[in-house]
C-alpha cells in the first residue's frame, strides 16, 4: 500500500523529495483511517439517540434499556436531571456544552464511548439537544450558575505539599484512602442516587479519573462535585490558589500506568532471593506493569474487573525465582474464595440480580505460564489454557494458600498438581498487596516447566477482588506477557565491538592516507 | 410582592409567627432533637393543635458504630442509637411532621428573613426532622468540625452537596415544595434527616411530648397531614373559626 | 546568511529529517489521524524501507552528476586532511575538536556493535496475522435474514444490535470501533469493525465462523495467533449470531464482501 514516488522525485531536489516522502507517509496513513460515520448526511438527533444511545439509556432516556442491567456505572437516567460532570455549581443541570464534551470524549472506565470521530460535530449536537429537550427536567428553563475555571498556574513542588495539607484539612481521605487508593473509612458505605453501591475512585490510578485525570478535570471535579455521586463540592471551603495545589496534589498521586510493555525482566543476583518486599534487592529489578481486565471468554462473563492492574519485578539466582507483585485493593479480604467454574447462568453476570454482599471471598492472585514449553509446542489459551494444551497455575489466596493448579480452560475447574513448588509471602498495607512467590528454576517435577535463562516464558497474572464479589471464574486477568531471565552479556558482544573498533579506526587511517598523498 | 392591602394582618401575624419559629433555632443538645413546636400566634389567627398518639411497640433503636468519628463518638457516652421511631414516654411519637396540605386561600405567603437551622452536631441532624418555606435560608451547620457533606436528595427541586470539612455555615434554600426531602451525608452513612419544604408558614413538627401547633392560620376548612419516616402519612379534616383553637388527634399503632 | 548551504551538509541534514521524521512524525501523525492517545506501531521493516529508499536516493542524486559527487567530497577530504596550518585559537580548537570526531567514531562503531550483539530483550512480536482460510463447512452459509437485494428487516437489525451491545460491546464498543471497555486489557486488540480490513473484507459467513469458534477454533497451522475471542457456539444460538453479524456490520457502516458465487452472476 505504500508505493513511494521517490525516485522521480529526489532526481529533482532534495527539499522536494522530502516534501514528497512526508506527503506519501500522511496519505497513506490517511487512507486506512477513514470514519464510517462521515457517509451519513442527515443530522437527526432522534434517530442517532434511537439507533447509538437508546440500547443503554433508554428510549426514554431512564438509564434503563436492555443493556443497563449488565452495565456498573449504570448508563446515566436523564429524567434524574443529575450529571456528573459539569462546570456548573453543585446541583445544577449541566450546560450545553459539559454534555457536548461528555459525548465526544466518552466516560473513562465505563461503557460510555468517545463518539468524536464516529458521529461528527453536528451530529452530538444534535443527539445532545434531542436527549437534554426531551428527558430531562428543567432543562433550559434557568441559567445555571457556572463555576469557573481559570487558567492553570505552572506546578511547582510547593504547590503540591500545599495540595498535601488541603487533602488532610478537607479530609479527602475519609473515603479516598491516605494513599488515595480508594480505601477511606466511609469506602465501603458510599451509595449513588439510585441506591446502588458506588466506591471512590483511587487516585493513584490515571486510567481510573472518569471525568479525565489531567489538573484542570481535577480541579473541576472537587469543584463542581460530581452529582448523583457522593463526592461533595469543595468551593466554597478554599481559595483558588488552595484548589490548584489540592489539584496538583491528587494528580501527583498518580503512579504506575502499564507502559504497554511485555517483558518482565529478572535481574540476576549472587544473593539469596529476598523474602521482604522492602528488601533493597528489589530495587535491582525494574518493575513492569500490566493491565488486567474482566473475565469475558466464557458465561456468566464479569465486566466488572476488581483489579485492572498488576506491577510485578522478578529476580533469579543459581536456583530459585522470585516475583514481587503489587496491586491496589482497598480492602482486605481473608475467607472464602476460590478458583471453581461459575455455574453457566446467561452470558454475562446480571448485575441488576448479581447480590450486592455475595462472598466472603478471598482476594487472590494467579501466576499462569504454559504447562509445557518447547519448538512446536503451540502458546496455550491464554484464559487458564485449552484441552490439550494445559497452563500451570501458581494460585495464591489471602487466607495466605498457594498452590499450583493444571488449568486446561474456563469451563473446566482446575486439577491441583500433586506437588505445589511455590512458596508465597504476602503483605496488606493501606489498600495495597505486595506479593512475593518463589519458585526453583528447575524443579524437577512434571508438571512444572524449567526456568532458563534467556528463554522467553509467557506468563499471565490473574487477580480476584474477594469484596466486589470476585471468586472462580468471576476474575480480573491479563493477556499473555513474557518472562525472561536476563543473560550475562556473552564474550562474542566484547569481540566483535573491538573488531569494530579496530575496524573503522584502520579506514580513517587508510583515508587519512589517501587524503594526504 | 404584596398587591392587597386586606392581607397585611395575616401577612403580619405570619411574619410574627415565623420569627418565633426560626427563634427556637439553636443548636439543640446533642442528646436531643426535640423540635419546638411554634409557640401560640397572633390574636387574629386560629391555631390547630394536638397530639400524636403511638400505640404500638417502637422497633428497638440500633447502635450506630461511630468508631471512625471519635469526636462524635465522645458524645454519646451511653452509645448512640438510630431515631428511625422516637416513641415518648407519654405514649405519643417524636418527629412528626404536620402541615396544612388543602384549604389555604390561594395567595403568596411571605418569606421570613431568618433562616431556619439545620445543625450537624455529634455526627446527627439536629433537629432529626425540619419544616421551612420554599425560599427561606436554610442555615446548615457543621458544629462537629469533622468533614461532613450535607446532601440532600430532593425531587422537585434541585439536589446540591457540599463538603464542609470545617466548623462552618453553609446558606441554600428549596424553591419549590416538596415532603420531604431526605438528607444525608456520604461519609456517615447513618446520618439522615427529613426537611419539609411547603410554600407556607402553617406546620410543625412533633416533639418530645407528641404535641405539636399550627397557628396564625385564617379561618377555613383544612385538610391537615402528619408524615412519620417509618409509618407514612395521616390525614384528618378541620374546620376552624376565625381566632378559634381546634383540637385534634393522629394516632399511630406502628404498623 | 544568503550564502547556501554546503551539499555535504544539505545531504546531512536532509538524511537526518527523514530519519526524525519517520521516528516522530509518523508515530505523531498516525496519532492525530487514527484519534489515539498512543501512537500506531510502525512496522520496524516498514523503517527500514523508508531510510534505504532514502539512502539510496541520496546516492543516486550525488552520483549523477561528477561535480556534485566532488563537492559532496570536498569537505570530508578536507576534514580528513586536517588544517593547512593553525594561526588562531580557533584553528587549535577545531584541530581539537577534529581529532576528537576521528576518536569517536571507532568507539561509536564499536558501541553500536555491542549493544546489537546483546541478549535480545524485545518479546516475540505477535501481530495478527491476516485472515485464515474459512473452513469448508462453513464456506457456503449465507446469513439467512438477510434479503437477496442485501438488506436486513430493520427489526432483526434492532434484536440483533441489542444483542451485540450485550454481548460484544465490551471489547468490541459500542461503535463497533474494537475500543471497548475491556479492551485495554488485551495485548492484542480486539478487532476494529469499522476499519476497511476487518469484517469489510469478508463473507458474512467467515464472521460467523469467527463469532461461534473464537480464538480456540483457529487452524493450527499459522500459529500463536493471539485471539482472546471467546467461542460463542452453546451460549448463543446460529440465529442470534447471524442477527449479531448483520447488526454489526451496519453499526460499524460497512458492508460484507459478497460471496464469490453472487459476486459472478
Amino acid at each position: 500500500m505504500n508505493r513511494l514516488p521517490f525516485a522521480p522525485v529526489l532526481r529533482r531536489s532534495l527539499p522536494a523529495a522530502l516534501a514528497g516522502l512526508g506527503l506519501a507517509l500522511v496519505l497513506s496513513a490517511l487512507h486506512s483511517s477513514k470514519s464510517p460515520a462521515s457517509a451519513q448526511p442527515s443530522v437527526d438527533g432522534k434517530s442517532i439517540y434511537l439507533e447509538r444511545c437508546a440500547f443503554c439509556h433508554g428510549e426514554n432516556g431512564d438509564g434503563n434499556g436492555p443493556v443497563a442491567r449488565y452495565l456498573n456505572p449504570r448508563p446515566r437516567n436523564f429524567t434524574l436531571g443529575q450529571f456528573r460532570f459539569r462546570t456548573t455549581a453543585s446541583g445544577e443541570l449541566p450546560l450545553r456544552e459539559d454534555v457536548i464534551t461528555i459525548v465526544k470524549q466518552g466516560v473513562r472506565g465505563t461503557a460510555m464511548p468517545r463518539w468524536e470521530g464516529v458521529l461528527s460535530e453536528a451530529e452530538v449536537e444534535a443527539v445532545v439537544d434531542y436527549l437534554t429537550t426531551s428527558f430531562v427536567p428543567f432543562w433550559g428553563t434557568y441559567d445555571p450558575p457556572v463555576i469557573a475555571i481559570p487558567d492553570p498556574p505552572r506546578v511547582t513542588a510547593g504547590m503540591i505539599e500545599e495540595g498535601a495539607i488541603q487533602f488532610q484539612e478537607l479530609q479527602c481521605w475519609k473515603c479516598h484512602g491516605e494513599q488515595g487508593r480508594g480505601n477511606g473509612s466511609s469506602a465501603l458505605s458510599l451509595t449513588d442516587e439510585t441506591d446502588r453501591p458506588i466506591r471512590p475512585a483511587d487516585l493513584t490510578k490515571a486510567w481510573r479519573y472518569k471525568g479525565g485525570s489531567d489538573l484542570v478535570s481535577i480541579y473541576t471535579r472537587f469543584s463542581t462535585g460530581m452529582d448523583g455521586t457522593p463526592m461533595p463540592s469543595f468551593y466554597d471551603v478554599i481559595d483558588e490558589e488552595q484548589r490548584w495545589a489540592l489539584a496538583a496534589y491528587v494528580r501527583s498521586l498518580q503512579t504506575g500506568e502499564p507502559s504497554g510493555e511485555s517483558v518482565l525482566q529478572a535481574a540476576f543476583t549472587s544473593q539469596d532471593l529476598p523474602t521482604d518486599p522492602d528488601d533493597p534487592l528489589w530495587d535491582q529489578a525494574d518493575p513492569t506493569s500490566y493491565f488486567l481486565t474482566g473475565q469475558v471468554i466464557v458465561g456468566p462473563r464479569w465486566q466488572t474487573p476488581g483489579v485492572d492492574a498488576v506491577t510485578a519485578r522478578a529476580l533469579y539466582n543459581s536456583t530459585n525465582l522470585a516475583l514481587l507483585i503489587e496491586w491496589d485493593d482497598p480492602f482486605q479480604d481473608t475467607q472464602g474464595g476460590g478458583i471453581d467454574v461459575l455455574p453457566q447462568a446467561g452470558t454475562y453476570v446480571d448485575l441488576e440480580t448479581f447480590p450486592q454482599n455475595v462472598g466472603p471471598f478471598a482476594d487472590g492472585l494467579a501466576v499462569q505460564m504454559p504447562a509445557m514449553l518447547g519448538e512446536g509446542v503451540a502458546k496455550p489459551y491464554f484464559a487458564w489454557g485449552q484441552p490439550g494444551n494445559p497452563v500451570n497455575l501458581w494460585v495464591w489466596h489471602a487466607s495466605d494458600q498457594v498452590q499450583e493448579f493444571i488449568g486446561t480452560g474456563l469451563k473446566t475447574e482446575p486439577a491441583a498438581q500433586a506437588n505445589t513448588n511455590v512458596a508465597a509471602g504476602a503483605d496488606w498495607t493501606d489498600g495495597r498487596y505486595r506479593l512475593i512467590l518463589t519458585r526453583p528454576l528447575s524443579t524437577g517435577d512434571p508438571d512444572d516447566i524449567e526456568v532458563k535463562p534467556g528463554q522467553f516464558i509467557p506468563i499471565a497474572f490473574q487477580a480476584w477482588d474477594g469484596s466486589k464479589g470476585e471468586t472462580g471464574t468471576r476474575l480480573s486477568l491479563s493477556s499473555w506477557n513474557n518472562l525472561v531471565l536476563e543473560q550475562p552479556t556473552p564474550i562474542a558482544a566484547y569481540l566483535y565491538a573491538g573488531l569494530a573498533v579496530l575496524g573503522v579506526g584502520a579506514g580513517e587511517w587508510w583515508l587519512y592516507r589517501r587524503v594526504r598523498s | 410582592m404584596l398587591r392587597r392591602a386586606s392581607e397585611l394582618l395575616i401577612v403580619l401575624g405570619v411574619a410574627l409567627a415565623l420569627a418565633a419559629c426560626g427563634g427556637g433555632a439553636e443548636p439543640p443538645s446533642p442528646s436531643g432533637g426535640e423540635a419546638e413546636s411554634p409557640p401560640a400566634a397572633t390574636p387574629a389567627g386560629a391555631t390547630i393543635s394536638g397530639v400524636i398518639k403511638f400505640t404500638g411497640t417502637a422497633p428497638e433503636a440500633e447502635p450506630i458504630l461511630m468508631d471512625a468519628e471519635p469526636i462524635c463518638a465522645d458524645k454519646y457516652p451511653e452509645g448512640a442509637f438510630t431515631e428511625l421511631v422516637i416513641a415518648n414516654s407519654n405514649g405519643t411519637l417524636q418527629n412528626v411532621f404536620v402541615y396544612v396540605k388543602e384549604g389555604l386561600p390561594d395567595q403568596e405567603w411571605p418569606v421570613p428573613s431568618e433562616g431556619v437551622l439545620l445543625d450537624q452536631n455529634g455526627c446527627r441532624y439536629h433537629p432529626h426532622v425540619l419544616g421551612i418555606q420554599a425560599g427561606q435560608t436554610l442555615i446548615i451547620r457543621n458544629s462537629d468540625g469533622i468533614l461532613h457533606n450535607i446532601h440532600p436528595m430532593p425531587v422537585n427541586n434541585r439536589p446540591f452537596n457540599l463538603g464542609q470539612p470545617v466548623v462552618m455555615d453553609s446558606e441554600k434554600s428549596f424553591p419549590t415544595p416538596e415532603v420531604m426531602i431526605p438528607v444525608e451525608c456520604d461519609v456517615h452513612d447513618w446520618m439522615l434527616g427529613y426537611i419539609g419544604v411547603l410554600n407556607h408558614p402553617f406546620f410543625a413538627v412533633s416533639g418530645s411530648d407528641g404535641s405539636f401547633s399550627i397557628s396564625g392560620l385564617p379561618a377555613g376548612d383544612y385538610v391537615v397531614e402528619a408524615w412519620h419516616e417509618l409509618y407514612g402519612t395521616q390525614t384528618i379534616s378541620v374546620s376552624v373559626a376565625e381566632g378559634g383553637t381546634e383540637q385534634i388527634e393522629f394516632t399511630y399503632t406502628g404498623s | 546568511m544568503t550564502r547556501r548551504l554546503s551539499l555535504f551538509w544539505m545531504v546531512i541534514l536532509t538524511v537526518i529529517g527523514v530519519n526524525l521524521l519517520l521516528r516522530l512524525g509518523v508515530p505523531y501523525l498516525s496519532m492525530l489521524i487514527a484519534h489515539r492517545d498512543a501512537p500506531l506501531p510502525v512496522p520496524g521493516a516498514l523503517m527500514v524501507i523508508y531510510q534505504a529508499l532514502t539512502f539510496i536516493g541520496v546516492l543516486v542524486y550525488l552520483a549523477a552528476d561528477e561535480r556534485r559527487l566532488q563537492a559532496f567530497w570536498q569537505p570530508i577530504r578536507s576534514f580528513i586532511r586536517g588544517p593547512q596550518a593553525i594561526r588562531t585559537p580557533l584553528d587549535r580548537a577545531i584541530g581539537y575538536a577534529r581529532w576528537a570526531v576521528l576518536g569517536a567514531l571507532p568507539l561509536l562503531a564499536g558501541w553500536a556493535v555491542y549493544s546489537s550483539s546483546l541478549p535480545a530483550t524485545s518479546a516475540p512480536t505477535s501481530l495478527r496475522i491476516a485472515h485464515p482460510t474459512i473452513p469448508f463447512e462453513y464456506q457456503s452459509l449465507t446469513n439467512p435474514f438477510r434479503n437477496p437485494d442485501g438488506t436486513v428487516d430493520p427489526a432483526v437489525i434492532q434484536e440483533g444490535r441489542v444483542l451485540f451491545q450485550i454481548n460484544c460491546r465490551p471489547c468490541h464498543g459500542t461503535p463497533a470501533n474494537g475500543e471497548g471497555p475491556m479492551a485495554y486489557g488485551f495485548r492484542l486488540r480486539p478487532a476494529n469493525f469499522s476499519s476497511e480490513d476487518t469484517i469489510a473484507t469478508v463473507i458474512e459467513a467467515y464472521a460467523f465462523w469467527r463469532v461461534r469458534e473464537g480464538g480456540i477454533g483457529l487452524p493450527s497451522q499459522g500459529s500463536p495467533w493471539d485471539s482472546a475471542m471467546p467461542a460463542w457456539a452453546g451460549e448463543l444460538s446460529d440465529e442470534q449470531i447471524w442477527k449479531i453479524i448483520a447488526a454489526e456490520y451496519q453499526t460499524a457502516g460497512v458492508e460484507p464482501r459478497r460471496p464469490e458465487s453472487a459476486a459472478s452472476e
